[in-house]
């Protein structure tokens, strides 16, 4: 059994083709501590010029020297606008991420080795517009969108979760060029999200029979997709209407729901021991495959794990699989 | 692929036909439809019926642009091939767009072209037309930079122009602050530009031909009073040889050697030569390009202030240089003066010069009235008054003359223009030993009070004469003053009146509206407007900056220049970021939403923070879930803030919300 206990979690860092380095990453996590809202203010957004923004710059260069070389004042007049221009398109793009908030929305889990979805929300409070915005988590798999005419924008993106547990995105990178393309403001903001990462299902062969116990009797369990007819109970506010009991409403003027109960056919039990000679990560996928498995079917299952016991029932496996990796 | 938006391919393509427009009266033809053929490609390309050239295709027509300029041309050096070169290149990129940043280099490219607009034409209209172009390219700009469904053309193009007003005051920092300094490295200028204005030769017939344009020759801003009409003899040229061949007075610079002699100022040993009398007067001329060598100026000058100019010894300026661009120089003059008192006797020679077999009658009438004169003063006046009293008449019409065009004039004809009387005057005056020469240039001008300036045109185009008479030197005389005063009180177009040839030729020409008051003073503010653009904007050369600094900072080195220049700039650029910034993103939110917000913050004080994204109902269902004794307001609160936000006809009231909140905030106490 390895030391299951050390780990509180298994954290993965996501830094994709953006290779911040060490001291980058503990200055802006000093400056930009993780939160679940942040606003973009000038101590969180970086701006800079792009190439193109250089190319103009050079670009006036040149004007300026056809000005000097044929003394045409107006030729002058032409450069030094687009130099102003290209100073104004600065306080413009810096003015297109300042203010803006950002806040962490649903982190949806996922399987290992599929992509878990997560949210975020832009907002705006106030007159300011924004447009044109960069956001995304993997700079090649940036969402664009814009805040006009919203005051709100809900963005989804995918983020690959490579090992089972606790997915921390990481920083997430919004950025713009917004109005001329000449400069490029960014920041990195920590929504401080974290996604659930299952194991991988992996087929693991049959269970061993001493698991089931099926010779006994299974017990009768209610269950409402079931077809046979259990009994009568009060009717609650919520109830499926085609489940009333109408003729015995016409007889005792009260309504009633019908119950349905369904045979349990098998109980199951899920054991760590099973899966001798396989490692951890390998043990828990076999286990995640039966236990996605046995929950579209009517069987009681539980789980033993070392450390935890599940006990028989029928769940959803989610929720299995939740206090599965929390306390792996 | 790149997929331009659609907007801003209209746009670029729009702000590309523009620009390429002012220029196609200089380029060859071929090349005005290479441009639309491109043109029309790239619109079939985009609506997906045509594909893009392949590179041997685009290979062959750039070597096909380059050697088409050439031939155009007849060379690859010079402006206009270079420009013809870089509107070759720019519409040739609209073919290889196949990457966002191929966009840019179109949308670049643009600026570069505008830019050329400029190295041909500087007045207020092509100004204000290439900003135009500037504000399309920069819509083009902005539209590459917006999501597809977000590009509206006209709110991007009134983004775009906003962005250029807002660039305006830190343009116009750089523009006063920023060094103006002298070329670096020669460039090609225009070629092919004919020369305009008063020319070295004068035949009859030529200053009535130039009088039937109201072009602009010059404006001359005087610091103090404007002298009067009858003063303004504007001196340019001084013509002193006479070619039998053509009758027509031909230039003759005099020096040593056949090399002017030049000075900015009359140079050392001309000083017993000249002689200022009476009071200076300071000027400047603002002289438009005539791609000639003369430069004019009041009788008698005394200094210019201007570069690679120089006086001849004739007394008037002259350029180094042909004048290619309007020139500004600053002239002090004095209106009396005596030249030249002393004449050698090799200039006596020259100035008495006249050619053999050439209008013997001419020369036989010069005798006899000399003879009758006591001296040369009094011949002046004899001549003088036979122009007055026979029947000479001065008409812009004039009979075409041949062979002894004088004596036809002097003794048949008795009908011509300034040229004739002031030609056949010097003439006379030759052939009686008495030294004279030809002067041409303008005279009088048109008075703009608002602006203290004088407007010479083309039709103030005059030519008069010049006589040394001893211990006097040398004397203006005009001939045209005595035959017909009017010319020289108030103009030419009260002189010929009766003519009614004044412009006849010229169209349409405002210059012919004098009399209606109001067309008059239209066209004297539009031409003081037009000054002050040409003499502050265009013409802000290094000298006008040094002189504005000067002014207004006291001496200033080069080192304090870029620190004001960059002071200012940041400043300037800090106040442009503080407007921009300054509506700071307010919680601008209804009441109603401000109490809610109220609402939930209370909430999140009692440990029940409402998460993200929940609505009203649900999250008051956890809250009452947590705090069952706070329910009925809880549910009070939410209801009021559901009925003031989503009933239809309840009115935007968050009295009941308030209460409501009020309520739950007293009850938890309670």
């Amino acid at each position: 059994m390895s030391n299951a206990a050390a780990d509180t979690g298994d954290t993965q860092e996501i830094l994709g083709d953006m290779k911040r380095s060490d001291r980058f990453n503990r200055w802006l996590d000093r400056r930009m501590p993780p939160a679940n809202s942040v606003t973009l203010n000038q101590r969180k957004i970086f701006i800079l010029p792009t190439r193109q923004g250089i190319y103009f710059v050079l670009l006036v260069c040149a004007m300026v020297l056809a000005g000097i070389n044929y003394q045409n004042s107006l030729v002058f007049a032409l450069a030094f606008l687009l130099v102003s221009l290209f100073m104004v398109a600065m306080l413009h793009t810096f003015r297109n991420l300042s203010g803006l908030t950002l806040v962490a929305g649903n982190a949806e889990s996922a399987f290992a080795g599929e992509e878990a979805e997560l949210t975020v929300v832009l907002k705006r409070l106030g007159d300011r517009t924004y447009e044109s915005l960069q956001v995304g988590w993997s700079p090649t798999a940036l969402s664009v969108a814009d805040l006009v005419t919203d005051s709100e924008v809900r963005i989804k993106s995918f983020v690959m979760a490579k090992r089972r547990g606790r997915l921390n995105p990481g920083r997430l990178l919004i950025q713009t060029f917004f109005p001329l393309g000449l400069f490029r403001a960014w920041s990195w903001v920590d929504l401080d999200m974290v996604a659930l990462v299952y194991p991988r299902p992996i087929e693991g062969g049959p269970l061993p029979s001493s698991s089931s116990i099926s010779q006994e009797e299974g017990e009768l369990v209610l269950r409402d997709g079931a077809e046979d007819f259990y009994g009568l109970r009060e009717y609650r506010a919520g109830d499926p209407i085609r489940h009333i009991a109408w003729r015995a409403f016409a007889r005792s003027e009260t309504l009633l729901t019908k119950q349905f109960a369904a045979y349990a056919d098998r109980r199951v039990w899920l054991e760590w021991d099973h899966f001798e000679g396989l490692d951890r990560e390998a043990r828990l996928s076999r286990l995640c495959l039966w236990v996605l498995r046995l929950n579209s079917t009517n069987d009681e299952y539980g789980l033993r794990l070392p450390g935890i016991e599940v006990a028989l029932a029928r769940r959803s496996a989610s929720s299995l699989c939740a206090e599965n990796t929390r306390t792996i | 692929m790149y997929q331009i938006p659609r907007n801003a391919l209209t746009m670029l393509l729009a702000a590309q036909i523009l620009v390429i427009l002012p220029h196609i009266g200089r380029l060859p033809i071929w090349l005005t439809l290479f441009c639309t053929g491109c043109i029309a490609w790239r619109i079939m390309v985009y609506q997906g019926r045509w594909s893009f050239p392949g590179k041997w295709v685009k290979t062959c027509f750039v070597f096909g642009g380059v050697l088409g300029i050439s031939v155009g041309y007849g060379t690859l050096l010079g402006l206009e091939p270079w420009v013809g070169i870089l509107i070759v290149a720019y519409v040739l990129k609209l073919l290889e767009m196949h990457q966002q940043r191929d966009a840019y280099t179109v949308i670049v490219l643009g600026y570069f072209v505008a830019l050329t607009e400029f190295l041909f034409e500087q007045s207020i209209p092509y100004a204000m037309y290439v900003f135009f172009c500037v504000t399309l390219i920069t819509g083009a700009l902005l539209g590459i930079n917006r999501t597809a469904d977000n590009v509206r053309p006209r709110q991007t193009l009134q983004r775009a122009f906003l962005m250029l007003l807002q660039s305006l005051p830190l343009m116009l920092v750089l523009f006063v602050l920023f060094p103006r300094i002298s070329p670096l490295w020669t460039v090609p200028l225009q070629t092919n530009v004919a020369k305009t204005g008063v020319s070295d030769s004068l035949a009859p017939g030529d200053i009535a031909e130039l009088v039937q344009s109201d072009e602009l020759a010059f404006r001359a801003t005087f610091d103090g009073e404007i002298p009067a009409f009858n003063d303004l003899y504007w001196r340019g040229l001084v013509l002193s040889l006479f070619d039998p061949k053509d009758q027509a007075w031909r230039h003759q610079t005099p020096g040593l050697y056949g090399r002017p002699l030049m000075r900015q100022g009359p140079p050392t040993g001309w000083e017993d030569n000249l002689e200022y009398l009476g009071d200076p007067i300071d000027y400047s001329i603002m002289l438009e390009p005539t791609n000639q060598n003369w430069m004019f100026s009041l009788d008698l000058p005394e200094m210019v202030e201007a570069e690679g100019v120089g006086m001849i010894r004739d007394f008037r300026f002259y350029s180094f240089r042909e004048i290619r661009s309007r020139l500004r120089y600053e002239v002090t003059s004095y209106l009396d003066f005596r030249t030249d008192v002393e004449l050698s006797p090799l200039w006596r020679y020259r100035y008495t010069l006249l050619p053999e077999n050439d209008n013997p009658r001419t020369k036989a009438l010069a005798a006899d009235m000399r003879a009758a004169s006591e001296n040369d003063l009094d011949y002046v006046r004899t001549v003088l008054r036979m122009f007055a009293e026979e029947s000479f008449a001065y008409t812009l019409r004039p009979p075409t003359l041949s062979g002894n065009t004088i004596d036809q004039f002097l003794l048949e004809s008795r009908r011509g223009f300034c040229e004739h009387f002031a030609s056949s005057f010097v003439y006379l005056m030759r052939a009686a030993r008495v030294p004279a020469r030809v002067v041409v240039g303008y005279q009088g001008g048109e008075f703009n009070r608002r602006a203290n300036y004088v407007a010479v045109y083309q039709f103030d185009a005059h030519a008069w004469a010049e006589v040394w008479i001893a211990n006097e030197g040398w004397v203006r005389v005009d001939p045209t003053s005595v035959v017909a005063p009017e010319r020289i009180e108030r103009g030419l177009e009260s002189a010929v009146a009766d003519e009614e040839t004044f412009l006849a030729d010229v169209g349409l020409s405002f210059m012919k509206f004098r009399g209606s008051l109001w067309i008059t003073e239209l066209r004297l503010q539009i031409s003081a407007l037009n000054h002050y653009w040409d003499s502050w904007v265009v013409g802000y050369t290094p000298t006008v900056q040094m002189s504005l600094l000067n002014k207004y900072l006291g001496d200033v080195d080069r080192k304090m220049l870029g620190v004001i220049l960059l002071a200012s700039f940041f400043t300037i650029f800090a106040l442009v970021g503080l407007f921009l910034f300054l509506k700071r993103s307010q919680h601008r939110l209804g009441t109603v939403d401000r109490e809610y917000l109220r609402y939930c913050r209370y909430l999140a004080r009692q440990e029940l923070p409402r998460r993200i994204g929940e609505g009203p109902l649900d999250y008051a269902h956890r809250a009452v879930a947590s705090r069952p004794d706070l329910q009925a307001e809880i549910m009070a609160v939410t209801r009021a803030y559901v009925k003031a936000n989503y009933a239809e006809d309840a009115p935007d009231n968050a009295d009941e919300l308030r209460l409501a909140l009020r309520r739950l905030q007293v009850g938890t106490f309670a």
